[in-house]
């Protein structure tokens, strides 16, 4: 009678671990989308192109965070809230565990000067401060933070301006709902399973990028891609498709005005 | 009959005479296209057309640029001839010369000024590097892409 109590007793024990560790696994904190959007609404000569590319690339976070089980956190800066010691703090104390995705975004003016050398990256315009952050240190903060996946878009000029005519750059001291059974995999397999960091420019070295009343021709060209390739089967897609996709979109839309801008971009 | 003939001659003389008073009085108003009389307003657009003298510098921002009265003028004020405002205006007041399609995300930074009138009552800034320019009234600032004719516009900045 021990006997079979105790074999009783241990089965349900070993159940109760079971179950237990079922319930904790299901209910470890979900890793989280950090979300930096920067809209240097000042420019008004961008307006209003400028407010549509914030509330679309806020309405795609919405969508990464649907479809890829993150836990949007979202900090958007507009306005006079755009400002380069406001984004530098944000960066600066983003607290990020290992396993989260980092996306920032920013859409505005942008400049490189020589002395930039080979750096291909340009500086984001602050029209109010009339002040510049190196996109090279955003790189740098955001890589120090160690996230799994961290994307960071940058969608301005990357045009010359001289030495002495460029601003400061500001120092941190621191150095609608889709329904498809493909997009959650989809964006799982861009923001949840992704690892490393994707730097973008709108623009190669020397070049203007464009903005229309319905926005800046990269973050439409980029948001246009997502959707497709977030559609497509899963397993094939992949970041090296939707940014190749983007930038041919940009580079054939810049034909048609009879310009020429050739987005970059580095996957590491 | 004659006097049929004679009425109709009369009303093409007449419709000649007419058309011809009416180019001639026009000859020294460029004929300004729609797009850019909804952009700049007509206001400016005629006190562009009837500005003398008309002058170009170069300039640079003293700091931060925001106006031209924050502008340092460097070097000569050189005055547009006749034939050179004249070739001015025709280029300016063109539609063809401008897209008006999108906006270059470049910061502008004005290196050359045109002043229209000795009042200055419209100030026209130009920013080469993404071949931009700023009509300024009191009204503020107008931000163009003279990408379309960039050449044509190169050639009278480097008067």
């Amino acid at each position: 009678m021990w006997k079979s109590l105790w074999s009783k007793g241990s089965f349900c024990l070993a159940a109760s671990l079971l179950i237990c560790a079922v319930f904790s696994c299901s209910t470890l904190p979900a890793a989280d989308l950090h979300t930096i959007i920067v809209g240097d609404t000042d420019a008004t000569d961008l307006m209003p192109g400028l407010k549509f590319d914030v509330n679309n690339m806020r309405a795609e976070s919405k969508n990464i965070a649907k479809y890829s089980g993150l836990k949007l956190k979202e900090k958007v800066f507009l306005g006079d809230n755009s400002r380069t010691s406001l984004v530098l703090s944000q960066l600066k104390n983003l607290q990020v565990q290992s396993n989260d995705t980092i996306l920032f975004y920013f859409t505005g003016h942008g400049y490189r000067t020589r002395s930039k050398l080979d750096n291909p990256w340009p500086n984001l315009f602050f029209t109010f401060e009339d002040y510049g952050i190196d996109v090279n240190d955003v790189v740098s903060i955001l890589s120090d933070k160690k996230a799994r996946f961290v994307l960071i878009i940058n969608d301005c000029c990357n045009t010359y301006l001289s030495e002495a005519g460029a601003p400061f750059l500001a120092k941190e001291m621191v150095h609608g709902f889709k329904a498809t059974s493909n997009l959650k995999k989809n964006y799982q397999n861009l923001f949840l399973n992704s690892r490393g960091i994707i730097v973008i420019a709108s623009s190669k070295i020397g070049q203007s990028s464009l903005c229309t009343e319905k926005g800046s021709l990269y973050t439409l060209a980029f948001l246009a891609s997502l959707d497709i390739e977030t559609k497509k089967a899963p397993n094939i897609v992949s970041w090296q498709t939707v940014l190749d996709q983007a930038t041919y979109k940009v580079e054939l839309k810049a034909q048609k005005y009879d310009e020429e801008q050739n987005p970059i971009f580095l996957i590491e | 009959m004659d006097f049929v003939i004679r009425n109709i001659l009369y009303l093409i003389c007449v419709c000649f005479l007419v058309t011809l008073f009416y180019s001639c009085s026009n000859i020294n108003e460029k004929k300004v296209s729609p797009k850019l009389s909804g952009r700049l307003g007509s206001t400016t657009i005629s006190q562009i057309q009837s500005a003398i003298p008309v002058t170009i510098s170069r300039v640079k921002p003293k700091t931060k640029f925001s106006s031209p009265q924050e502008l340092e003028v460097l070097g000569p004020v050189v005055q547009f001839s006749d034939s050179q405002r004249n070739a001015l205006l025709n280029l300016l007041l063109e539609d063809n010369s401008y897209q008006f399609e999108f906006t270059k995300k470049c910061i502008f930074y004005p290196e050359f000024m045109i002043r229209f009138g000795a009042d200055s009552k419209v100030i026209l800034l130009f920013s080469p590097s993404c071949n931009q320019c700023k009509f300024y009234t009191s009204d503020g600032g107008i931000l163009l892409d003279y990408g379309p004719s960039k050449e044509s516009f190169a050639d009278i900045l480097s008067l």
